[in-house]
């Protein structure tokens, strides 16, 4: 379904997480990485949601929220979009249909909390709406879909922004304004998966924050050994490194640079950079890049897809004896061939003439020989007549016991 | 041409054998009056199913004694039938028409011998009729996309009474009116009971 | 002499189409293990439930289109290559259309392996019958047309080839195996023409978004006037093997060689205007036009019944030409441990065992008792599973030395493989019969519904899956005995040893020349197919075309 359109760096993806599930975690980066409980994964009810990257989009603070019902993804249009996402106490939800044949069925909710979700199948252009006052985690999903995937979470915070478990485990309050300088407006609580790419762009000083105050894309994720470049597209901005992984040499751009300047940057060393633009910090405008490696939320919400729902032991007990036993099979063969001497002379067999004639068996001669005029099949006829009785009967019962007897029958 | 005599009888033997086969299915057909799906002759337009009598999928009662449901498969639940059970009455003659607004679906009430496809464009119909009160499983039994597997139901055989006849508006267990639209199509099932059969000699 | 020392190049074209098709066989079979493990819930990590679908349709595919046609082919070319005694006009030509129908496997096989793979950009979880409106990529329709095409060059490979000789030959009957070789091709060029038209007209050109909608049930109805006659291409090489073949190995002689060609004749008429009973519970087909192809569904019993006492009494020849006697007691005298005889006899035993699944599935009310459920797989995997199958495979240990000149090696995993098998699949088709009775359905991956419960008489639904996957354990390693046997025949020595089987075939006991000669006049047959056609299909399809060819009609809807 969804893997039809499986790329190489989902793959990329999904194998960096599954080796980071094998190697150094033992999983409690998962756990802490996913508030959910394994509520997107394919361990919950239904599928894997493909369109949650693990990350929950951050609506504290706004007054009303939209949440699209059967919106691209997971195959077709069967998805939440967002997936998760975590809104404040007393924030109207309103859930938009944009295609056919969704409701939404709770899962789980906080206790004392009274939403209902929508128990009808509605369509295009159906709106309900919630207003959320108890705090803590919503799970819905959407009956016909459920096995496709499609499930969503709202997390409502408890008082005020940050009070919680940080939503966003890469980056942390870096694009709030809790952070150094101001929120970042163009940042909508995703971060851009550009694992797998060879070159990355980055643009300083695209419109967004009020003006021209923005890094676009502002928080990306990218694969060890990406380079980045960084374009300018508007005057007056730098670069200033606020963190970065140790080990790391990268120092941005101390210098104020304008538009057509660029600064390309490969970046090796796994983890979290965060930096932002000197005369523009008060406006919001920081970046963040996230390079894969270590173990981190990325792999967490994944599902579906091939190697990550490996479950080894079930492999191990086919692969296993696969492994013992083709190569020993092959060995004996191998083995056989050797001694009929179809390895003799191998290397030194040169133009040979045309190959040998192989003579046949000769025909057999029949002990007894019948004739045509001297032979009747009895035997043939008695075994037809048994198979002749065995199956009217088994007709019989069939047909007028088992089916005829039986109802409710299509009257036509 | 010479055949041998043993041959000859087994060919008889044979042919009678086949004949009786198709005597069993014709008494089955003609005398009991069990069938299977024929052509309803309807067609519709799979994209605009708001237009046809499936606008609002439901049970009803079409006469005294002849209660019809219109079901519409899609991917990957009935409705109804899914998210709620398909009700029907006992002892009743009832009426399925079903349809699909996207792929070929299956049709399988599980323990009965309703078992029927639904195509795209065309109307399913199947008449039966429930001796006693009991609740039946629902599958798609042919491949329908993704979520096929999961795409299962319920029909529920309820005693006649339980099912509230109204003029119009709501009755049984449909979410809205389809009395009105009911109308241009239903003359033709609302006289006949039972649909004769519709063997050719 | 080998056929492999009088025919060389044909020999070659039948070795390459035959490893063709036990690649196939071998990724095929490995697949329904898996599939066994998916649906049971033994084991459901390997894929998803989704990519089942990609699997299943693999499966499907390399099992029942590719595996058996290019067994076939190469089945028939040796067989008229041999019985005329003549090598192929134009290998060339032969070669072209071996190479046509190998590259529309890769082309189909890759579009559903797109499926599963990420990079591959295409996708075909559409199963084998790929009905409208799920919709493949566009390569996958491509290839199987390319494979379908490609077997028609070898019908006329051997119609050119029987030509030529009846020109140099004008008095003589022809040769049993090329009139049964020809009569299939006949069968082959009728019923394809619907699936080709369904695939060139409909389905490729809106893959390609070249036309808009399309009927599903036109090309569903389309698609089963290929598919009950597809069967029967698949059952009559079997039945040659049977009828020309498996006597000589039983130690006798044909017991009927008229009553052989009649069958034929008879499958070659009947074969197509009856695959409106795979559509019983289609809307929009009458129920007099299903209870007209019921009748004649039930009469395609009989060659069936007929070849049954034609081959039965042919091996009860032999049985006592090798001093068997008694009413029953020949049976002991047969050589069951020469596996090219006891897989066909086995073979033999669970065709007849699956005529009654038939019976059932023909019945145009009774039908609605299976339709759709594990039965109909259960009824397959005894028809083209083992009647078909376990036949090629037997028949290849006779014919493989003979092909490549080399004697036939591992003897003892050969005469185990076919015991093997029929046992393998005596229980997984068993149990496969019986939960579908129980209602449980066929073409999904997790059969387990929270609202539905199968009911089964005897034994649980946990047993039976326990049966299924057993049973389809034996069978993969009975696949795995064969494919050792072929792979190490085939890389033994040219003509080191002579070999422990020979081509000759006596003659029948009774024969052609005791036939009325028009059994030979394939225009009279091929014009009474057409006729039979055009009433059991011109009325319907000519109703549905009268709406409009595109009406009512549905977009694509990817899978």
């Amino acid at each position: 379904m969804s893997d039809r359109r499986y790329s190489r760096r989902r793959f990329l993806r999904d194998a960096s997480a599954v080796a980071a599930t094998l190697g150094a975690s033992t999983g409690l980066s998962a756990a802490a990485s996913d508030p959910y409980g394994g509520w997107f994964t394919g361990d919950a009810r239904g599928a894997a949601t493909e369109n949650y990257d693990g990350t929950t989009v951050d609506k504290t603070g706004q007054d009303a929220v939209t949440v699209q019902v059967g919106a691209q993804g997971n195959g077709g249009s069967y998805a939440y979009a967002p997936p998760a996402v975590k809104i404040s106490p007393g924030t109207e939800v309103t859930f938009e249909w944009v295609s056919n044949t969704h409701d939404i069925q709770v899962e789980s909710a906080p206790s004392g909390a009274s939403w209902e979700g929508v128990d009808t199948i509605e369509n295009e252009g159906y709106t309900h709406s919630h207003t959320f006052e108890t705090a803590g985690v919503y799970k819905y999903y959407c009956t016909p879909h459920l096995s496709l995937g499609m499930k969503g979470a709202i997390v409502v915070g408890g008082s005020g922004g940050g009070g919680g478990g940080s939503t966003s485990p890469e980056w942390g309050e870096w694009f709030t304004d809790s952070a150094r300088g101001g929120a970042v407006g163009n940042y909508d609580g995703s971060t851009v998966d550009k694992t797998g790419q060879d070159a990355v762009t980055v643009q300083v000083g695209a419109d967004g924050n009020g003006g021209s105050y923005a890094y676009a894309p502002p928080a990306v994720k990218i694969s060890p050994g990406t380079e980045v470049t960084f374009e300018w597209v508007s005057n007056t901005h730098d670069i200033q490194v606020e963190s970065k992984p140790t080990g790391s040499s990268w120092s941005g751009v101390s210098s104020i640079e304008n538009e057509g300047y660029t600064h390309s940057h490969t970046f090796e060393t796994s983890g979290t950079y965060t930096y932002y633009c000197t005369p523009h910090l008060s406006m919001g405008m920081k970046g963040g890049i996230f390079v894969t490696g270590t173990s981190a939320a990325g792999g967490g919400g994944g599902g579906g897809g091939v190697l990550p729902d490996l479950n080894w032991w079930n492999v191990a007990w086919i692969a296993g004896p696969s492994v013992v036993a083709i190569p020993s099979i092959l060995a004996y063969l191998l083995w056989d061939y050797h001694r009929a001497g179809a390895f003799d002379g191998l290397l030194g067999r040169g133009e040979a003439g045309p190959p040998p004639e192989t003579p046949e068996a000769p025909p057999a001669t029949p002990e007894r020989e019948l004739g045509h005029d001297e032979y009747d099949p009895w035997g043939t006829a008695t075994l037809l007549a048994v198979y002749f009785v065995i199956i009217s009967v088994a007709w019989a019962l069939m047909y007028f016991v088992e089916f005829l007897g039986n109802g409710p029958h299509i009257f036509g | 041409m010479e055949i041998h005599r043993l041959e000859k009888i087994w060919i008889a033997v044979s042919l009678v054998f086949i004949v009786g086969l198709v005597a069993s299915i014709v008494y089955g057909v003609a005398g009991m009056g069990v069938g299977t799906v024929g052509d309803t002759g309807q067609q519709l337009d799979p994209n605009a199913l708001e237009e046809t009598r499936f606008a609002d999928p439901g049970g009803h009662w079409a006469s005294d004694d002849h209660y019809v449901v219109t079901v519409v498969a899609r991917q990957f639940l009935f409705q109804p039938g899914s998210q709620e059970p398909v009700m029907v009455p006992a002892n009743t003659t009832v009426t399925l028409y079903v349809t699909s607004p996207d792929v070929v679906h299956g049709f399988d009430v599980v323990g009965t011998h309703l078992n029927a496809m639904v195509i795209p464009g065309q109307v399913t119909k199947l008449t039966t009729e429930f001796d006693e009160p009991k609740s039946y499983g629902i599958v798609c039994h042919e491949y329908c996309g993704a979520g096929h597997q999961s795409m299962a139901g319920q029909l529920v055989v309820v005693p006649a009474d339980e099912l509230p006849r109204n003029e119009s508006g709501a009755a049984g267990n449909t979410s809205g009116a389809n009395a009105t639209s009911e109308s241009a199509t239903a003359s033709a099932d609302a006289s006949p009971a039972v649909a004769p059969p519709e063997v050719s000699a | 002499m080998t056929y492999v020392d009088d025919f060389p190049g044909e020999a070659r074209v039948v070795r390459t189409a035959f490893a063709v098709a036990f690649a196939s066989i071998g990724l095929g079979g490995a697949l329904g293990v898996l599939q066994a493990l998916f649906r049971t819930g033994y084991s459901r990590s390997l894929f998803s439930a989704v990519d089942y679908y990609s699997v299943l349709t693999a499966h499907g595919v390399l099992m029942a289109l590719v595996f058996t046609t290019f067994f076939i082919v190469g089945l028939f070319a040796w067989g008229v290559t041999r019985s005329l005694d003549t090598g192929f006009r134009d290998l060339r030509f032969t070669w072209g259309w071996l190479a046509l129908m190998t590259l529309g496997t890769l082309l189909a096989f890759v579009s559903i392996l797109g499926g599963i793979v990420g990079f591959i950009p295409t996708h075909a979880a559409v199963l084998y019958t790929f009905y409208a409106p799920l919709e493949a990529s566009p390569t996958f329709y491509l290839g199987l047309a390319l494979l379908v095409v490609g077997s028609w060059g070898a019908g006329v490979d051997y119609v050119l080839t029987l030509r030529d000789w009846r020109a140099d030959n004008p008095d003589e009957r022809i040769p049993l195996q090329t009139f049964m070789a020809v009569s299939t091709m006949l069968l082959w060029f009728v019923c394809t023409l619907g699936v080709a038209v369904e695939v060139v007209v409909f389905l490729l050109p809106w893959s390609l978004g070249l036309i808009p909608r399309v009927d599903p049930l036109l090309t569903r109805t389309l698609f089963w006037y290929f598919g009950h006659a597809v069967v029967y291409f698949w059952l009559l090489p079997a039945y040659f093997v049977w009828y020309t073949i498996f006597p000589k190995l039983s130690g006798g002689r044909l017991f009927s060689d008229p009553l052989a060609r009649v069958v034929f004749v008879l499958f070659l008429v009947l074969s197509t205007p009856v695959g409106v009973h795979h559509q019983y519970g289609d809307p929009g087909l009458s129920q007099g036009l299903k209870f007209v192809q019921m009748t004649s569904t039930y009469f395609i019993l009989l060659p069936s019944l007929l070849t049954a006492f034609t081959v039965v009494a042919s091996m009860e020849h032999g049985a006592r030409q090798r001093g068997g006697e008694g009413r029953f007691g020949w049976l002991r005298a047969l050589p069951w441990e020469n596996p090219s005889f006891s897989g066909i006899a086995l073979a033999g035993l669970a065709f007849a065992a699956s005529g009654f699944g038939g019976m059932v599935n023909a019945g145009l009310n009774v039908n609605a008792l299976v339709h759709n459920t594990m039965w109909v797989p259960g009824h397959f995997h005894l028809t083209v599973g083992t009647a078909v199958a376990l036949t090629f495979m037997a028949i290849t240990y006779w014919l493989l030395p003979q092909l490549t000149g080399k004697r036939l090696r591992l003897r003892t995993l050969a005469a185990v493989q076919p015991y093997l098998w029929f046992v393998g699949m005596v229980f997984m088709s068993n149990a496969m019969h019986r939960i579908g009775l129980a209602g449980v359905p066929r073409r999904t991956s997790e059969p387990q519904y929270e609202q539905v419960i199968f009911n089964t008489p005897i034994a649980s639904i946990g047993e039976l899956h326990l049966q299924t996957v057993g049973g389809a354990f034996l069978l993969f390693a009975s696949l795995l005995c064969f494919l050792a046997v072929v792979g190490s025949t085939w890389l033994g020595e040219r003509g080191a040893k002579p070999l422990a089987v020979n081509g000759h075939i006596p003659s029948a006991l009774s024969g052609p020349e005791h036939s009325p000669r028009v059994l030979d006049d394939f225009r009279v047959w091929v014009a009474l197919t057409v006729l039979l056609l055009l009433i059991a299909y011109g009325p319907p399809l000519a109703a549905m075309v009268q709406n409009g060819l595109f009406a009512p009609g549905s977009a694509p809807i990817p899978a």
